[in-house]
């Protein structure tokens, strides 16, 4: 009895740091649907789908160390996947002539669309993956940001399946905020079950020291190319949250902004942990949030006093650099939200056992 | 002297895996980091290498841990030729190895450290969190197992530097400079803790390092390199005496000169 009591309390205790994510994501999802205006409503659930990609960017960035710009071509690929399959069935024939035979004539549902859109995500990852994951560092970083560029210019000149640069119309938009906050929890669930995994600890031992890691027997290109391929399907989900969330899509909703502001969120709240990509962006959307309305205006009794469009652009700039000088390491450090009782555990965090290293 | 009294590894001639390195030569552009140089390690003996800075020692190290292609000559375990393998592929084949600038995961927990060298064994998260804090208390380390590594002071990261190496279950150890930097007290705990491994963990151990009083006592052969080629081998005793060691270490003018015990 108490060793199965015992039992559940360290199960517990395993899963509190997903839990103190998840459970104010739920609170947060509740109020908005009970007492939030539609505005609002679509604000938090485009927040929830925005933890999908800067989980998705965390998995790989955040336990291997190696900046990836590409995270947002998955999406696209996803987005365009699903796209294809349940879209407007009088439309395709016509507009996306170049479908093959099965999908031209075929609306899938929803669900194992979805599934197929993740995995070819997914697979897109795994085999580009094969190449990037050879490279380090800045090469990395760069080899990325060309396949960003790659998809970007292939879909946006494949007119006969992706309608070029012009927009598809009529997805149809199942996502509310619920389906938005399974999405985002399951995510948080799948990248701790990751951090948590050997290959997890591995990859974040290459992020410590390359070098080392092989002396010790960890693979780097297999570690990283793992972590990109789960980091790829999850980005790829968030492209298929995005399409189902809008009802439209174009292949530069995919681009350079998304990269920059789902990056900037990740570091805002701290590459480090998996705690620090879902606070990054639920700070920077409260931030973003409140100069949009602050843009829309306000009324003051009588008179409407309003900020000039882009000022919320240059407030994001301004925090990214504040954080970048004074607190490099983001919001939350590296460290994880655990529990708050952690006394007879020995955790890293804990000053006792530092001191006594020190 | 109750170091000199320390067991000295195993019992000789243990049957075992042999680290094999013939006629090793590396050139880095027109420079020979090492020009023909042989080792030979067995799996229950302590083997030192020291020489001057410079003299390749960490490129043997590095070249028997596949960090280095070698440009001529053989590396082979048992036979196996092993020129072709990755560090890592080395490290799952049994050669493991220290870093001279200890190179931790810093951010990791010691016991985290230990636990992830484990892993290409392939057995599970569990499993080799029980290997790695049943060997954080072999190398008393278990109250750091919570801490971060880079919160360690020298010694004790040291210390996990070797437990980590142990911790991938290996044949052989390659020990580069452990004593750096440590005080007198520390290099005895850590000559101890060296001339246990070949019994406790069934590996053989090769050891780098400048300090000789830690090289004596822990060590049943001497390799002596100069300028990337093998000058002398042999016996402790056999070593301290050699004329060719003394010219290399203290230049010819002072060959004759040194004394008895104090080469440090």
């Amino acid at each position: 009895m108490i060793a199965a009591r015992n039992n559940f309390i360290c199960h517990l205790k395993a899963a509190t740091p997903v839990l103190l994510l998840i459970v104010p994501l739920v609170l947060a999802a509740l109020l908005a649907d009970q007492f939030g205006s539609i505005g609002v409503l679509r604000s938090v659930t485009e927040a929830l789908i925005k933890i999908v990609v800067v989980v998705g960017l965390y998995i790989f960035i955040g336990n291997s160390g190696v900046i990836s710009l590409g995270g947002t071509a998955f999406m696209a690929i996803a987005a365009y996947a699903t796209t294809w399959q349940t879209c407007c069935s009088m439309m395709k024939p016509m507009v996306m002539s170049g479908l093959p035979e099965f999908l031209k004539h075929m609306t899938v549902p929803f669900a194992p669309a979805a599934l197929i859109a993740v995995a070819l995500a997914g697979l897109a990852a795994f085999i580009s993956g094969l190449v990037l994951m050879r490279l380090s560092g800045l090469a990395a970083a760069i080899g990325t940001l060309a396949l960003l560029f790659i998809v970007n210019v292939t879909y946006s000149n494949w007119d006969s399946v992706t309608m070029g640069a012009s927009s598809v119309v009529g997805i149809p938009t199942y996502v509310t905020v619920w389906i938005a906050l399974a999405a985002a929890s399951g995510s948080i669930v799948v990248a701790y079950l990751f951090q948590i995994s050997r290959a997890g600890l591995a990859l974040r031992a290459t992020r410590e020291d390359e070098i080392a890691a092989q002396a010790v027997g960890i693979s780097i290109f297999r570690t990283r190319l793992l972590a990109f391929t789960i980091s790829g399907a999850v980005l790829g989900l968030a492209g298929v949250l995005y399409a189902h969330f809008l009802g439209v899509l174009a292949i530069d909703m995919f681009f350079m902004q998304l990269t920059f502001l789902s990056l900037s969120m990740l570091v805002v709240g701290g590459m480090g942990s998996l705690a620090g990509a879902v606070v990054g962006v639920v700070s920077l959307s409260l931030v973003i949030e409140l100069f949009r309305t602050l843009e829309r205006g306000i009324w003051l009794g009588e008179t409407k006093a309003s900020l000039p469009a882009g000022s919320q652009e240059l407030v994001l700039a301004v925090i990214m650099l504040c954080i970048l000088i004074w607190r490099r390491e983001g919001i939350m450090g590296w460290k994880e939200i655990t529990w708050p009782f952690t006394r007879h555990q020995p955790v890293s965090a804990s000053g006792e056992k530092i001191e006594a290293a020190a | 002297m109750g170091i000199l009294d320390l067991p000295r590894g195993g019992p000789s001639g243990y049957p075992g895996s042999r680290l094999i390195a013939e006629g090793v030569t590396v050139r880095f552009g027109g420079v020979s980091a090492l020009s023909g140089v042989d080792l030979e390690l067995g799996q229950s003996e302590i083997v030192g290498l020291i020489g001057p800075n410079g003299a390749g020692k960490t490129t043997l190290v590095n070249v028997l841990t596949g960090f280095q292609r070698p440009t001529q000559g053989k590396v082979e375990l048992d036979g196996l030729d092993l020129r072709s393998d990755k560090p890592f592929q080395l490290a799952a084949r049994g050669i493991s190895r220290t870093f001279q600038a200890g190179r931790l995961f810093r951010r990791l927990t010691v016991r985290e450290n230990l636990e992830v060298a484990g892993f290409h064994t392939g057995c599970t998260r569990r499993q080799a969190r029980e290997t790695a804090d049943r060997l954080l208390e072999e190398l008393d380390l278990t109250a750091f197992a919570g801490s971060t590594a880079g919160s360690l002071n020298y010694g004790h990261e040291r210390r996990v530097g070797i437990g980590r190496a142990l911790a991938t279950k290996p044949k052989f150890v390659l020990m580069d400079e452990p004593a750096s930097g440590m005080n007198d007290a520390e290099c005895e705990e850590l000559v101890a803790c060296i001339a246990g491994i070949p019994a406790q963990f069934g590996c053989g151990v090769l050891l780098i390092e400048h300090n000789m009083k830690v090289i004596l006592n822990a060590c049943e052969r001497i390799q002596v390199m100069d300028g990337g080629k093998r000058i002398a081998m042999g016996k402790p005793k056999a070593i301290i005496t050699d004329a060719r060691v003394r010219a290399a270490y203290f230049g010819t003018r002072h060959a004759t000169a040194a004394g008895g015990n104090g080469i440090h």
